[in-house]
């Protein structure tokens, strides 16, 4: 499984269980669309050093870098982690 | 400050007095509306006077509390009738409720003969018949002074047991010499009475109407969410004036599309009881071709205090309906941190009205709406609605919500009906509930439970978008369920937000 069906699933189970993995565009604004908030910024940053095996220092991001499905796999890549953004697209047909 | 003297000098102090003259001089004057057919003041009146006819055999003595049960129908108001003309007060209580809480509200209203025109539970059925000619006048005897209650209503109860408020002669006629001037309410008019005879709506609809000459179309208690009933009744009996909450103009409204018809017959539209959201106000001016639109604010300890009429196109630019003005005679105080707001600000609604009631009876709690803020002369006479409101620097007022309806996220404080307001503005969705479940994470999390168009998917996605957009992130529902099922209300017919939290509370835990 890439990179990014595995964020864009933790991010619907974690945050919006009404949403299905399928409907999440890796560039939705997680932010402004409703999907998380300031608490679900942390969430996301444990759950990548956590899932990944990296560390991060919370001083150094900031709401862009977790802003989108796509933010947060540059992010994890940027971190040493693996990441397969190319593949995003795939996401639309990842089961719901 | 208020106006304590009566409305005008010639009106008698008893409310229904000029309901006696008029049926007396112009008895042919039709006074009600039913599926089972019409009824002219003349015939009402009969009607009372035989139910009076009973009263010494069934041992009620001059000025005993009744209380009168059943389902609202000719009948059941010409007991009502009978009562208020022989000077006994009269408690009406919902039909909706459990024997046990209506034997407790008899006792904290003292009542002391329980009746019913058909048979219901333990009560002693007086039905009253429909006998040829007038009869002579019923207001012989036992006239009861202007402080004397007439009608005892009781509240909603959606926060525990419903209180009994009582209300006076001369509040009635305060409030039906305005209100049949407002809305045109005389010989002629047809008024809507939808809801039942034990919420403050009906002083408007029926006994407004009854006191002013009017014509009373009764929409049947188990009818009452038929949406091809409402329209048929509007269309059969050319109804001038409809008063209702939200949900009920939506039923008419979406009656209307169906038959695609227009109800050019209504003058006067009354919104009341919830806010109306933009959608439904969008949709009014279509069939309700030639109405005024009204939002008037109001509760039953204090009945009707603000009313303002709508703008539908300023509204929906301005995206919400102010309360709008007092109305003449009331005072309305909005208070924070027990200090009255001067200028701009939100806070609790405080009002005062030439119609409300002193209190509730048989209760001694000071835990209720007529206890007074310690300390605030201002507040002094003013009753506590526990309603939220907003006054932007204009002076204009709107409704924000239920101080109950307020919850803590996060340390973070979110009106629930302001979420609501913000989903319901999304047109895929028909109804919707908010209610905030307890999380050991975040003190409360929110959960919406959405009632879908038939037929359509709705994107929650795009709700979500709308509450961060709308009301910021903190009020985005950790969870969003969609449903084709209707959620529960309340007797009102508002959506009764407390049992869809116990459904929800119990689904966590």
């Amino acid at each position: 499984m890439n990179t990014a069906i595995t964020v864009t699933q933790f991010i619907v189970d974690e945050f919006a269980p009404d949403i299905r993995a399928d409907q999440l565009d890796p560039d939705h604004d997680l932010l402004d669309g409703g999907i998380i908030d300031s608490l679900g910024l942390l969430t996301i940053v444990a759950w990548i050093e956590d899932r990944f095996a990296v560390a991060v220092d919370a001083g150094e991001i900031g709401e862009d870098d977790l802003r989108s499905v796509r933010a947060v796999c540059s992010l994890i890549e940027s971190l040493g982690g693996p990441c397969d953004t190319a593949g995003d697209r795939s996401l639309k047909g990842a089961p719901g | 400050m208020l106006d304590m003297s009566p409305p005008t000098s010639q009106v008698a102090p008893h409310a229904l007095s000029s309901f006696v003259d008029r049926a007396m001089r112009a008895p042919a004057t039709p006074a009600l509306a039913s599926p089972d057919g019409a009824v002219t003041y003349g015939e009402l009146h009969a009607m009372a006077s035989d139910a009076a006819s009973h009263f010494a055999r069934l041992g009620l003595r001059a000025g005993a509390r009744t209380a009168v049960l059943g389902g609202k129908s000719p009948e059941t108001i010409a007991l009502v009738l009978a009562c208020l003309l022989t000077g006994r007060p009269v408690l009406l209580p919902s039909v909706d409720l459990n024997p046990a809480v209506v034997h407790i509200l008899l006792q904290h209203a003292g009542v002391e003969h329980v009746l019913a025109a058909e048979p219901f539970g333990e009560a002693d059925v007086v039905r009253p018949s429909r006998g040829a000619g007038v009869g002579e006048p019923l207001l012989s005897h036992a006239v009861p002074g202007p402080q004397d209650i007439a009608l005892m209503l009781t509240t909603s109860g959606s926060t525990g047991l419903p209180k009994v408020v009582p209300i006076t002669h001369r509040a009635i006629l305060r409030f039906a010499s305005w209100a049949s001037d407002r809305f045109d309410i005389g010989p002629g008019a047809n008024v809507l009475s939808y809801c039942g005879l034990n919420f403050d709506l009906s002083i408007l609809e029926v006994w407004t109407t009854l006191m002013h000459g009017g014509c009373a179309v009764l929409v049947a208690h188990d009818r009452a969410t038929r949406r091809e009933h409402l329209l048929d009744l509007i269309l059969r009996h050319e109804v001038n004036v409809v008063q209702g909450v939200p949900m009920a103009l939506g039923l008419l409204l979406d009656a209307a599309d169906v038959r695609g018809c227009a109800v050019p017959s209504v003058r006067h539209t009354i919104l009341t009881g919830d806010a109306a959201s933009m959608n439904l106000l969008a949709r009014l001016p279509g069939p309700f071709e030639r109405s005024e639109f009204y939002n008037v604010y109001g509760c039953t300890e204090t009945n009707d205090s603000f009313i303002h009429v709508i703008d539908v196109q300023r509204e929906l630019e301005r995206g919400a309906i102010p309360l709008g003005d007092p109305l003449p005679g009331v005072s309305a105080l909005i208070v924070r941190d027990g200090q009255v707001l001067d200028g701009a600000g939100s806070g609790e609604l405080w009002v005062s009205t030439p119609f409300q009631a002193d209190g509730y009876l048989g209760r001694r709690s000071r835990d209720d709406g007529f206890a007074q803020q310690p300390g605030v002369q201002a507040l002094e006479g003013h009753f506590r609605s526990r309603d939220l409101v907003r006054c932007d620097p204009t002076g204009m007022v709107f409704l924000e919500g239920r101080t109950d309806a307020q919850v803590k996220v996060r340390g973070v404080r979110v009106n629930l009906q302001a979420v609501e307001q913000a989903l319901l503005t999304d047109p895929d969705v028909a109804e919707v509930a908010v209610v905030a479940v307890d999380d050991e994470l975040a003190g409360k999390r929110l959960i919406g439970i959405v009632r879908r168009r038939p037929g359509i998917q709705v994107d929650t996605m795009r709700l979500r978008a709308r509450c961060a957009r709308e009301l910021g992130r903190i009020a985005v529902p950790a969870t969003i369920e969609v449903q084709d099922d209707a959620l529960p209300k309340t007797p009102t017919g508002k959506v009764d937000r407390a049992a869809v939290r116990r459904i929800f509370q119990r689904g966590v835990s």
